[in-house]
């Protein structure tokens, strides 16, 4: 069975309703709506993004859904992981936008990951030149926050 | 394009789950915007007092005052001076107190706060989830009441602190104990204020009317909401604490009272063996839930333990309205000469499909074999923590791995006389499908014989394991990079293609483990291995989340000057005078992993001979 995704710039995707149902966002539309083949409009996600973010479901379409409390069955898990992940992510905020409106917790949490393996290891300014920051503090503001989190220097 | 700076503070919240202390410092010196939603990130767990980096220098106490709204978490040991005990954070949550890295050196070293400034501290914090004591004062009655009687939403409990041995306060502290989900008592816990005083730690005699006081106070109480239960030596090892009675008294009362436990963690404290407690609960369909079980080096027999196991597979009803199942074991930790064959057998034939965390790193009758059909029978494992396996058995099994979600392994790969080198290669690629793996310890006996019952063989001691060098063409000379990495590449794809690609003429090395992208912590052996600059370099930049490498680096030196600060816990690491020698690239390339090490927070560990 398949659904009909329409993005922001008015593009149908056709997608495998197993796959839309990644987007726990859909999920709960499909299931509130019940029957009916009227495309789902998605007014946050523009043609770009929503492909990237297909592709990402189509890959893990056979994923176990995540379950807060274990079941009867030990938590089953996909094998094959975050390199494919990796390598699709690259630095694309919008993904971690789309992802966090449309609801896909393992792709928000991937998406965050990344940036945040960004953020590692750098310095100030080069974080600054890693996400094109422009730094609006002056540098006597700037000075005093260095000096108040000293501390974390250390930690 | 969109940029970080757009993304919503439910988003920021995510990111800062990954980052560390320095990185989130680092982050809200960027700009505005980042510096308001990241300031409560770097304040949220706070520790006035750290003893785990270079200094033992409190924060200031004003400091830590005006940003108290951000603090969710406070860490707060034994030395810290009494104005810190007058702060009120209003989101407080979380509140642990240490004691642990005292250091003699400090004025107020062991000087412990009078007890009602921290009856205060509790009374200020009603909203407390996590409680965790370590501080060695008596606590009395007072103490407990606020505990027991004004933290309505405490759930999780640890203590190892002294509870004073008369009525009042023994029985509010239990009633605190009665009202968690997660209980965990540390050493022997009651002693009487008076005896302290005039000495040091005194014996604590458990008379009857002790006992008896126990009993009648425990009789009263029902442990309902009660999932975990843990009543051990305050330390695991090495320590001479006499084993008491209360123990059983309160496990035979939770027997009686709770339906929901679910983990059961006891040792040597128990002066009478819990086990036929435990048995009868099992038989009497006490706990459905109970699924995980860890006896640390408590003196319980291979037949006892697999009776213990064969009686948890029976059929329970967790509640009228579920259907009736049988029991499973998911975490099962044991550690003493008491795991045999018997045991071993119960695991095997009824729990493989269940285990997810297995820790027999302690069991000297732990074979390669066992170990072997544990990694080919335990899909849902995702720790293991063994003494070791033979390459060979690992290479020559017919059946492959099938626990590809392990997160943690700790093991020794040990290679025998007359082992073919490919053996070794099919051993490297086994591990790199383990693409989840957090944390990998390959150390020979990771600080077991030393603890342990029973020193581990030297039949094993002396063998040696798997060689994750580089080849030497690639270590003596000062190759680029680059050149490095085209040819790491031809043998990453040998190694990762199939499970257990071989790689001809024994040439797999650790560049084989480029699949594991989520490793943060590797220990090898020191001083079995030696590894240089090249394989230092390469597990910084493949590893991006490691965090702590521990084992032995040679060719390595450790400036100071780069920062221009001392490097308190490495005080005299610049003693191999003849850097001069090495040439320029070398030093760069040094440079750049301290600064790495330095700014992510890695932790690179190796011994001071070393050095």
């Amino acid at each position: 069975m398949t659904v009909i995704l329409v993005s922001s710039d008015n593009q149908d995707f056709k997608v495998d309703k197993e796959v839309a149902e990644r987007s726990i966002l859909i999920k709960n539309m499909l299931e509130d709506v019940g029957e009916s083949d009227s495309p789902i409009p998605l007014p946050n996600v523009t043609a770009a993004v929503l492909t990237k973010v297909i592709e990402y479901c189509e890959h893990h379409r056979n994923d176990p859904v995540q379950v807060p409390e274990e079941t009867d069955d030990p938590r089953k898990r996909s094998n094959d992981i975050e390199e494919w992940d990796m390598k699709f992510m690259q630095v694309d905020h919008e993904i971690i936008l789309a992802a966090n409106y449309l609801d896909i917790k393992p792709l928000l949490d991937v998406g965050c990951k990344t940036v945040a393996n960004i953020i590692k290891g750098k310095t100030p300014e080069e974080i600054r030149k890693a996400f094109n920051i422009v730094n609006d503090f002056t540098p006597e503001e700037e000075a005093q926050i260095k000096k108040e989190n000293e501390w974390a220097e250390d930690r | 394009m969109s940029t970080i700076l757009d993304l919503p503070n439910e988003i920021h919240i995510i990111i800062a789950r990954y980052l560390r202390t320095r990185s989130l410092n680092s982050l809200l010196q960027t700009c505005r915007s980042l510096y308001a939603s990241y300031l409560p990130h770097l304040w949220s767990t706070c520790t006035p007092k750290n003893y785990s980096r270079k200094t033992i220098i409190p924060l200031p106490h004003i400091l830590v005052h005006a940003s108290q709204h951000h603090i969710d978490s406070l860490v707060y040991h034994a030395t810290l001076t009494e104005e810190f005990y007058n702060i009120v954070y209003h989101g407080l949550q979380t509140l642990q107190m240490g004691i642990l890295y005292e250091d003699p050196r400090e004025v107020n070293f062991m000087v412990v706060k009078p007890v009602p400034v921290k009856v205060l501290l509790l009374r200020n914090h009603p909203f407390v989830r996590k409680f965790v004591y370590h501080h060695k004062d008596v606590l009395p009655k007072e103490f407990w009441e606020v505990v027991a009687e004004e933290w309505k939403g405490l759930e999780v409990l640890t203590f190892s602190g002294l509870v004073d041995r008369n009525q009042g306060a023994v029985g509010a502290f239990w009633k605190a104990c009665a009202r968690v989900r997660e209980l965990s008592i540390l050493g022997y816990v009651f002693a009487v204020a008076a005896e302290i005083a005039a000495r040091r730690r005194d014996e604590p005699t458990e008379g009857e009317d002790v006992i008896n006081m126990h009993r009648s106070i425990l009789s009263m109480l029902e442990f309902r909401d009660l999932c975990q239960l843990k009543v051990t030596r305050r330390q695991r090892w090495g320590s001479s604490e006499d084993p008491q009675k209360w123990p059983l008294l309160l496990l035979e009362q939770i027997k009686k009272t709770s339906k929901k436990l679910k983990r059961f963690e006891w040792d040597h404290i128990f002066a009478d063996s819990p086990v036929r407690t435990v048995l009868e609960a099992l038989e009497e369909e006490c706990w459905p839930e109970l699924c995980e079980i860890c006896s640390g080096n408590a003196p319980c027999s291979d037949k006892d333990m697999s009776r213990i196991l064969r009686a948890l597979l029976t059929t329970v009803s967790p509640s009228l309205s579920q259907r009736r199942r049988k029991r499973r074991l998911t975490h099962f930790e044991h550690s003493t000469s008491g795991f045999g064959w018997l045991t071993y057998i119960c695991l095997k034939e009824l729990y493989f499909r269940n285990l997810q965390d297995l820790d027999i790193g302690r069991c000297s009758a732990v074979t390669s074999t066992m170990v072997l059909e544990i990694l080919t029978g335990c899909p849902h494992l995702i720790s293991l923590v063994a003494p070791y396996v033979f390459v060979r058995d690992v290479a020559k099994a017919q059946k492959s791995w099938v626990c590809l979600g392990l997160e943690k392994l700790v093991l020794y790969f040990a290679k025998q006389e007359g082992d073919e080198p490919a053996w070794e290669s099919v051993v490297f690629g086994k591990i790199a499908s383990l693409r989840r793996l957090l944390k990998l310890y390959l150390e020979r006996d990771p600080h077991f014989s030393f603890f342990s019952d029973e020193p581990r063989s030297d039949d094993i001691m002396d063998l040696r394991t798997l060689d994750f060098r580089f080849p030497s063409t690639t270590t003596t000379t000062t190759t680029t990079t680059t050149a490095t990495k085209s040819s790491s590449s031809k043998l990453e794809d040998s190694c990762n293609n199939d499970g257990g690609g071989r790689v001809g003429e024994g040439g797999a090395d650790i560049r084989c483990w480029s699949s594991l992208v989520q490793l943060k912590h590797f220990t090898f052996d020191h001083d079995r291995e030696e590894l240089g600059l090249d394989e230092l370099e390469w597990m910084i930049k493949t590893w991006s989340d490691l965090e702590w490498v521990s084992g032995a680096f040679t060719g390595i030196v450790r400036e100071n000057t780069t920062t221009g600060r001392k490097d308190g816990l490495d005080g005299n690491g610049d003693e191999g005078g003849d850097e001069d020698d090495e040439c320029v690239s070398h030093r760069q390339r040094q440079d750049w992993v301290w600064r790495q090490a330095e700014l992510r927070g890695l932790n690179i560990d190796y011994p001071d001979t070393k050095w």
